[in-house]
């Protein structure tokens, strides 16, 4: 964002804060013809809803924000922050875990009894922040983040580990690669079984490597 | 936070948006702990746009004072997620009232559970053994000479 670009569209909240409404086009002239449409659509998302503003926002209103954002940045662990966010949007949301597990289900084509039973237990890993971050696929992450109509950079980001676990990061990790979770078979099966492809993709998804 | 201390925390306080961008850009870079700091510091600067934008949204799409607060709280989380990239972004104030709009137009289409209040299912108990009664004769129905 250029500074013409941020000049304008604060010069633009500025006078609706005050009261005074322009037009748009007073606003749009002051940034590059390559940044109309952008100012333009930002200003109607942002303003065109917007009456002169009072400030007697709720402080109720800022409670639980705080506390949210209090847990999700002082989150500390080998997956960041990404875990305390999606249980936090999901809350905000109303959007149900199973509802996220049957969205990614759906689009990897899990099927399987024991793909869906792995894809349960590593989301719920997942939330519960205990797997490492830089294992999870960066297309997994890209799935979770439009279910959350969020950008998935943002997901990639905030998996990051952090306290102690960022320290440890340091450190090659000890985790399986993509190319060995083929061999696994479950603890209670029978080992002569071969094992569930579903089941082998949502390792890879969850454990394989950015780019698993 | 151990290695953060009151001092960093006033001195991040005292610190203009540009400053703790760049700021933000450089911990984000070095892995810095005290990184935690620099984003609750952004991101409550940036919810009184926040508050704004989710207060005037919420009333013109005829949210509920629930909607608003949780359209409030996504956002708050949602600025936070986007403070961790490591880029230059725009100005916080300008992200918040973008993620803000976006966060309460996601409120319309939250499902939404069933009413605390709905009515109940009326219990028509004399209605149900009436009937009983007349399906095993127990009783006539009423043809005008009787009465």
């Amino acid at each position: 964002m250029s500074n013409a670009f941020e000049r304008a569209f604060w010069l633009a909240v500025d006078d609706i804060n005050a009261g005074r409404i322009e037009a748009p086009e007073r606003y749009l002239q002051l940034v590059p013809s390559t940044q109309r449409d952008e100012l333009a659509q930002l200003l109607a998302t942002v303003i065109a809803s917007r009456g002169p503003v009072s400030d007697d926002i709720d402080p109720a209103d800022y409670v639980s924000t705080l506390a949210a954002i209090d847990e999700v940045a002082g989150a500390k662990g080998p997956t960041g922050m990404l875990p305390a966010a999606l249980k936090r949007m999901r809350k905000t949301r109303g959007i149900e875990r199973k509802h996220v597990i049957d969205a990614l289900a759906a689009e990897y084509g899990v099927t399987s009894p024991a793909g869906r039973k792995a894809l349960e237990r590593f989301y719920h890993r997942l939330e519960s922040g205990v797997l490492v971050g830089p294992r999870i696929a960066h297309r997994l992450l890209a799935s979770l983040a439009r279910e959350f109509e969020a950008d998935p950079r943002e997901f990639v980001a905030a998996v990051r580990p952090t306290g102690s676990a960022a320290r440890a990061s340091a450190v090659p990790a000890m985790g399986r690669g993509a190319g060995d979770a083929g061999t696994r078979t479950s603890g209670s099966r029978d080992q002569l079984l071969l094992p569930d492809p579903d089941e082998q993709l949502v390792e890879r998804l969850f454990t394989g490597g950015p780019d698993a | 936070m151990n290695n953060i201390d009151h001092d960093d925390d006033d001195a991040v306080g005292r610190l203009d948006d540009g400053a703790l961008e760049v700021t933000r850009l450089r911990m984000l870079r070095d892995g810095d702990e005290r990184l935690e700091l620099v984003l609750r510091h952004l991101v409550i600067r940036g919810l009184p746009m926040i508050g704004r934008v989710c207060a005037d949204r919420a009333q013109a799409l005829g949210l509920s004072d629930a909607q608003r607060q949780a359209a409030i709280e996504d956002a708050g989380v949602r600025l936070l997620l986007r403070l961790g990239l490591e880029e230059r972004l725009p100005r916080v104030g300008a992200i918040a009232a973008h993620l803000a709009a976006e966060c309460t137009d996601a409120q319309l289409s939250k499902p939404q559970g069933a009413p605390r209040l709905a009515v109940p299912q009326p219990q028509l108990r004399i209605v149900e053994q009436l009937g009983d009664a007349l399906r095993e004769g127990r009783i006539r129905r009423n043809d005008g000479r009787t009465s």
